[in-house]
């Protein structure tokens, strides 16, 4: 019943400008699949493509073998959520869930049956004859998601859905959306710009930047194994050591790195390294050395800003239940890198080279 | 952009479909309808005004001698004089006031509000009449003061011009003054005195500043409006000729009007227009805030006796502006012996005018319900294309539609003369001519409600809609036309509210069956017919109040701009 969805060589120009520049996914039938990348990467111009409110200026759509670049967004059959929610203020909430079922002629029995299921499937039950202005953001959010849902949709799109919900609630709302998509198995994609959040929820994640895609991959695997130093500083956080490619390893500053690079490669690199991935030891002297310049207690770990001699920032993490202690600020300390954790990126910032 | 081999498969007609959606069409609709009744109009009036009486092209040579002539130099400098004036006047008036009832915690504020939105919007030459009836020759309080042995002067000429612009149109400023000062963040003083201004510094440096762009636009109202106004000059200005006077006397002139040279006039008057609104957009360019209150400013507690003082002080002014509805009502009901008042009450005026001027007052509202109609369905239309379809054609015809709002009526109504007289489509006479200037010259009222309130609205509201399965043109009127109504409908009764009270373009384009209420009460003053005259006004009085009410049940008590 759920579409697989096809993306295929898609373009969308404002001008002179590439919005969406020649993207091509392919996304398979009941996955949730995460559109991220900074404001301005495209994401939301690609999702409004496949809603149908911004034509496609080349390439083609696809739902299963169906192209849909000519079919208008009202008869795609897709579920869509918005930032806003665009709630319809002069409905209750149950004229709301039922709005989708109405347009689709289903009457009787079962569009009550249906909205029973919508208004229960998000726990809203109690608020179906409230106005949208007596609800808060996030039981604003539940309706958005019922309305979008009771339909079957073939698809379900959600553009930036939690982006207005406060801290705690999101974290509550991602995960019911997320049993949501499960038990519906309903192909669903995903907009936002809040990594952490796409790390939580998707089975795999596009990372997206100008236009492009920088990678596509589960979770686990673009936070592993960046394949861009944009992707590798974008999502969670990395520090970016400068080196020299020799043949046999890389170099920085004094310290030599035993790494064996794509194709010989030599030349200048960029060694990037996760704050969990350093371990700080004695300053010593043959290592990367340098002196604690900033001290974050954060319970579960301390985060350290430590200052290179080169002058340079790199953060690095120690966990409380390894050490006891607090490192000083001014504490001269030398950094090790988990070799087995580390990306390296050629001059042009691409290539992964490890 | 290069459209690749697949989409270009598709044939023209499905591509010319595509382009041909609702909306497309009513902006060709609109540009068409805007192209002949607002262009076409205009562009004969300027072709006129370079012909003579016998319809001979004669160049310059009106301009040439309006601008020679000392007679009607005379006119634009009085008309200059008369607008500055009254708008100097209605600042000084109208600021302190709005701040008075906004700020401080005076009684009755519901009440003055709709007694001075009253003032405004009650037909512009009851005023004139009604100060007339007050303080002119043979005015009560003239008689009641020369019994004491007080002589006030003559009202009659510029002095009675001002005062009757004055109390009548400092409602614009009073309006728009007030509204922004509700609309001001109260952090804004507070940061302000923070920083060690208080007092009257605190005024001049944070309040008074954030005011300004709007002060000035009202002042422009202010100034159009006294600029387009003839009914007042004509009753109270006796001698005292100013342009849109002029312009009526040479189209009507009785020994065979002028239409070129009243045409001539017009073109300056509109020039006039245009000169001060570019000089008004110069001026404010870039300095209107976008205020949005999260706070709005505390009312401030007067003590007793200073609470005393500014309710009286602003329900004085209030008292004054409305005198001439009041006046209206009470003469209505006066005894009249020909064009003499006698003691006591009757309801003969009101007898008289239902069997002597019934057409006038069916046609009145026959007409003004289908401008209204046609005024709701053009603000809905127009602006949806506006705000969501925004592009280079759609600008243009919101300036095109908004044109007509800055013309006197009797250019407009001269102008639709020149073009509907003769030629393929001959209107002169009928209703529809009139129902046409009614809904060009009102239409602006509701379009700008109705673009305030849509930009209230999500447009995600109707995405939301369509990817649920409702076509675009059913999720317009099941969304956001649903939404707009309260916006649309307010306008729609301010737009009412003008039309029933239209004089100056209904002066020139009506003919002996489609006379108006308006007329009748002109014609009825000329011929010193003031009992009836009295009753007729009083009738638009009312229901320019039921209309009121009925806006401020609509728009749920917000303000009218």
């Amino acid at each position: 019943m759920s579409h697989k969805v096809s993306i295929r060589g898609v373009v969308k120009e404002y001008g002179a400008f590439r919005a969406v520049d020649d993207i091509s996914l392919e996304i398979g039938e009941g996955e949730l699949f995460t559109l991220l990348g900074p404001s301005g990467c495209g994401k939301t111009t690609l999702l409004r493509m496949i809603a149908g409110f911004n034509d496609i200026g080349a390439g083609e759509i696809l739902f299963d073998e169906e192209v849909i670049n000519h079919v208008p967004a009202h008869k795609r059959n897709i579920g869509m959520v918005f930032q806003n929610y665009a709630i319809f203020p002069h409905l209750t909430v149950k004229q709301n869930v039922a709005y989708g079922l109405k347009a689709r002629s289903v009457k009787g029995a079962e569009l009550e049956q249906r909205i029973k299921e919508g208004l229960e499937l998000m726990q809203i039950e109690a608020y179906q004859d409230r106005s949208p202005s007596q609800l808060s953001g996030g039981q604003q959010q539940r309706v958005a998601l019922a309305r979008a849902t009771v339909i079957h949709p073939g698809v379900l799109l959600m553009d930036e859905p939690l982006s207005n919900l406060d801290a705690k609630l999101r974290v509550q709302m991602r995960t019911s959306i997320k049993k949501m998509q499960r038990g519906l198995n309903i192909t669903t994609i995903y907009v936002t710009h809040d990594q952490e959040e796409a790390l939580a929820i998707s089975d795999r994640i596009a990372v997206m930047q100008n236009g492009k895609v920088e990678q596509v991959g589960s979770p686990h695997e673009i936070y592993k194994c960046p394949a861009s130093k944009f992707v590798a500083s974008f999502i969670g956080t990395s520090g970016f050591l400068p080196g020299v490619a020799n043949g046999d390893g890389v170099v920085i500053g004094e310290k030599k790195l035993p790494l064996r690079l794509r194709d010989g490669y030599t030349g200048e690199v960029q060694v990037a390294v996760r704050p969990e991935y350093i371990t700080l030891r004695e300053a010593q002297a043959g290592e990367i050395c340098g002196e604690i310049a900033m001290t974050t207690f954060l319970g579960d770990f301390v985060n350290y800003e430590v200052q290179l001699e080169g002058g340079m920032i790199l953060e690095a993490n120690e966990y409380t239940k390894d050490t006891g202690v607090i490192r000083p600020i001014g504490q001269k300390v030398s950094l090790h890198l988990d070799l087995e954790n580390i990306s390296v990126f050629d001059s042009s910032q691409a290539g992964v080279l490890l | 952009m290069s459209a690749p081999a697949k989409t270009g498969r598709r044939g023209l007609g499905a591509k010319l479909r595509d382009k041909m959606n609702f909306w497309n069409f009513v902006i060709l609709a609109t540009l068409i309808l805007s192209v002949i009744f607002i262009v076409y109009p205009f562009s004969r009036l300027l072709v006129q005004s370079f012909f003579d009486r016998q319809g001979v092209f004669v160049h310059i040579k009106n301009y040439l001698s309006f601008f020679q002539k000392k007679y009607y130099i005379n006119t634009l400098i009085n008309s200059m004089k008369v607008c500055f004036s009254t708008t100097l006047l209605t600042v000084m008036l109208g600021v302190p006031v709005a701040y008075l009832s906004t700020r401080f915690n005076i009684w009755g504020k519901r009440l003055i509000n709709m007694m001075i939105v009253l003032s405004l919007l009650s037909p512009p030459f009851i005023g004139a009449y009604s100060w007339i009836m007050l303080l002119g020759r043979n005015g009560v309080i003239t008689r009641l003061l020369a019994g004491i042995g007080v002589e006030i002067g003559s009202i009659y000429g510029f002095k009675g011009i001002l005062l009757v612009f004055t109390f009548k149109l400092f409602p614009f400023v009073y309006m728009y003054v007030s509204g922004a000062l509700g609309s001001m963040d109260a952090s804004l003083e507070e940061a302000g005195e923070n920083l060690g201004m208080s007092g009257i510094r605190k005024l001049m440096t944070v309040t008074f500043p954030l005011i300004l762009p709007t002060i000035l636009s009202s002042a422009l109202m202010v100034f159009m409006t006294a600029l387009a106004d003839f009914g007042t000059p004509m009753l109270i200005g006796e001698g005292y000729k100013v342009l849109p006077v002029t312009i009526y006397e040479e189209y009507m002139s009785e020994v065979g009007g002028n239409i070129g040279f009243a045409s001539t006039l017009s073109v300056i008057i509109v020039a006039c227009s245009l000169l001060m609104l570019w000089i008004q957009k110069k001026a404010i360019d870039n300095k209107s805030y976008n205020m949005s209150a999260l706070r709005p400013p505390p009312v401030k507690e007067l003590p007793g006796g200073k609470r005393i003082l500014a309710t009286a002080a602003v329900f004085l002014v209030a008292l004054v502006s409305v005198a001439p509805q009041i006046t209206v009502i009470v003469t209505s009901f006066i005894k009249t012996n020909g064009p003499l008042f006698v003691p006591g009450f009757t309801l003969d005026s009101y007898r008289t005018v239902m069997f002597k001027l019934g057409r006038n007052i069916r046609n009145t509202y026959i007409f003004s319900i289908i401008a209204l109609l046609i005024m709701i369905l053009i603000g809905l239309l127009l602006s949806y294309i506006i705000v969501r379809r925004k592009s280079r054609v759609t600008g243009l015809l919101d300036m095109l539609v908004m044109f007509p709002y800055v013309i006197p009526g009797s250019v407009l109504g001269i102008s639709l003369v020149a073009a509907f007289n003769t030629g393929p489509v001959v209107l002169t006479g009928t209703m529809w001519i009139l129902i046409i200037s009614y809904v060009i010259r009102k239409t602006p009222f509701t379009l700008r409600s109705s673009i305030g309130i849509l930009y209230q609205i999500d447009p995600g509201v109707e995405e939301a809609s369509i990817s649920l399965g409702v076509p675009p043109m059913r999720t317009f009127f099941k969304t956001t036309a649903h939404l707009m109504m309260p916006g649309l409908l307010s306008g729609a009764v301010l737009s009412f509210v003008a039309t029933i009270n239209e004089l100056s373009s209904t002066l020139i384009l009506y003919s002996g069956r489609t006379g108006t209420i308006s007329v009748a009460i002109f014609t009825e003053i000329t011929k010193d017919g003031y009992g009836t005259a009295a009753a007729l006004a009083t009738m638009l009085t009312l229901s320019t109040i039921i209309s009121l009410m009925l806006f401020n049940k609509i728009s749920g008590g917000k303000s009218v701009v």
